[in-house]
């Protein structure tokens, strides 16, 4: 995986892995406007990347989110949809990973679903609920990365103000239950957090915020989606700085020992 | 003859007399003699051997001896290691990951080469260009 890491004017990249059982990349395929497009067929690389995240915090709080695959055992999403820092102080458990969800197909799990063996988050997060590290990691229990691929990170070294940013994921306006994209730039930034303009809704927290347009990288993600504001007039992801870009760095090598496929055993 | 008679009763009652008077004197020569302390006398309050006011015979102990009679085969002693949890300091002065394992990863520190493999990667890498 660290085989993967490059530096191109003063930022850092680790390049998106392909499906080992696809021919390749497919380009992304931009339909619509500046609005939120659902994104029909999941089973396409990079969209299969994209993940569901369903599971508990208490006997009484789900909770749906979105995430993003970092490797072939690991799940990148926000840090509240790992460790509740608002109310319960508790770490989710019971926690189900499906790639490319898509309830409107004939095979709603194309690649099956994983539980999650362990949550991760930093802590800054944990003790301070710092939404500039609003972000964590799922080590799942198989290795669906391998049919899913993976997204690539990097950091941008400049503000970032003006980069087009796409972000995916499932709004739970939507049934939380079909994969939706949108497109928009970074409005403003911070050390630690990128400010977009892109379409979101609850449900959405942990898709990856990725740069498209870059030569360098078309899918490599800047920022994990993390909050929304009111009145709606942007919205938060965590930026994936040198903090970040270590941490996801070192999560990437986990592999389950789990060696068979999820979606042998589920379909 | 009946002085005779008499007379061998009267020399009969002296020695009776006489014999009773010689046990009676052996008797309290002896008693004499234990009162000296000599001989252990019988008394009605049991005392300690070591002469102190403890009650005789002194209470029995609570000896493993004593615990076998409760159970047979006598209770096993298992030498549970005590396991204290400890969890490893959450460093101050840099970010670390927490799980829900409670496990702390330093993913801040890197792996470093010593200098002498360096120096070997450096020959290798000169060789193979």
């Amino acid at each position: 995986m660290s085989g993967n890491i490059k530096v191109s004017n003063g930022s850092k990249y680790v390049l998106p892995v392909t499906p080992q059982f696809q021919n390749g990349p497919l380009p992304l395929r931009i339909i619509g406007g500046d609005d939120r497009f659902q994104i029909q067929d999941t089973t396409v690389f990079p969209w299969s990347t994209v993940v569901r995240i369903e599971g508990q915090f208490t006997s009484n709080d789900f909770f749906l989110c979105s995430g993003w695959m970092l490797g072939q055992s690991t799940v990148v999403t926000a840090g509240h949809c790992v460790y509740n820092f608002a109310t319960s102080k508790t770490y989710a458990y019971n926690v189900k990973i499906t790639p490319a969800y898509n309830s409107a197909a004939q095979n709603p799990s194309p690649f099956g679903s994983c539980q999650a063996l362990q949550g991760i988050v930093l802590t800054p997060w944990f003790f301070n609920g710092d939404i500039g590290y609003d972000y964590g990691v799922y080590k799942i229990g198989c290795r669906i990365g391998t049919q899913t691929g993976n997204l690539g990170f990097k950091t941008i070294s400049s503000d970032g103000v003006g980069t087009s940013v796409a972000l995916t994921g499932y709004p739970g306006d939507k049934g939380g239950s079909t994969m939706w994209a949108s497109l928009g730039s970074i409005t403003s930034s911070n050390t630690n957090s990128f400010y977009y303009n892109n379409d979101m809704v609850g449900g959405q927290s942990g898709g990856p915020v990725w740069d498209f347009a870059d030569p360098n990288c078309n899918l490599c993600v800047v920022a994990v989606n993390a909050n929304e504001f009111d009145p709606p007039t942007m919205n938060q992801g965590a930026r994936i700085e040198n903090t970040a870009f270590n941490f996801l760095l070192s999560s990437q090598q986990f592999i389950a020992n789990q060696v068979f496929l999820p979606s042998i055993l589920n379909q | 003859m009946q002085k005779n008679l008499s007379l061998k009763i009267k020399m009969r009652t002296i020695a009776m007399i006489v014999a009773i008077i010689f046990l009676g004197a052996t008797i309290n020569l002896t008693y004499g003699q234990n009162n000296s302390g000599d001989v252990p006398l019988p008394t009605s309050t049991a005392k300690p051997p070591n002469g102190n006011n403890q009650a005789y015979p002194p209470p029995m102990e609570n000896t493993s001896e004593t615990n076998l009679n409760s159970a047979y085969p006598p209770p096993s002693v298992t030498n549970t290691p005590i396991v204290i949890p400890t969890s490893a300091p959450i460093p101050k002065d840099r970010i670390v990951a927490i799980s829900n394992t409670g496990e702390i990863i330093d993913f801040n520190v890197e792996a470093s080469f010593c200098p002498e493999i360096l120096k070997s990667l450096m020959v290798l890498n000169m060789y193979y260009r």
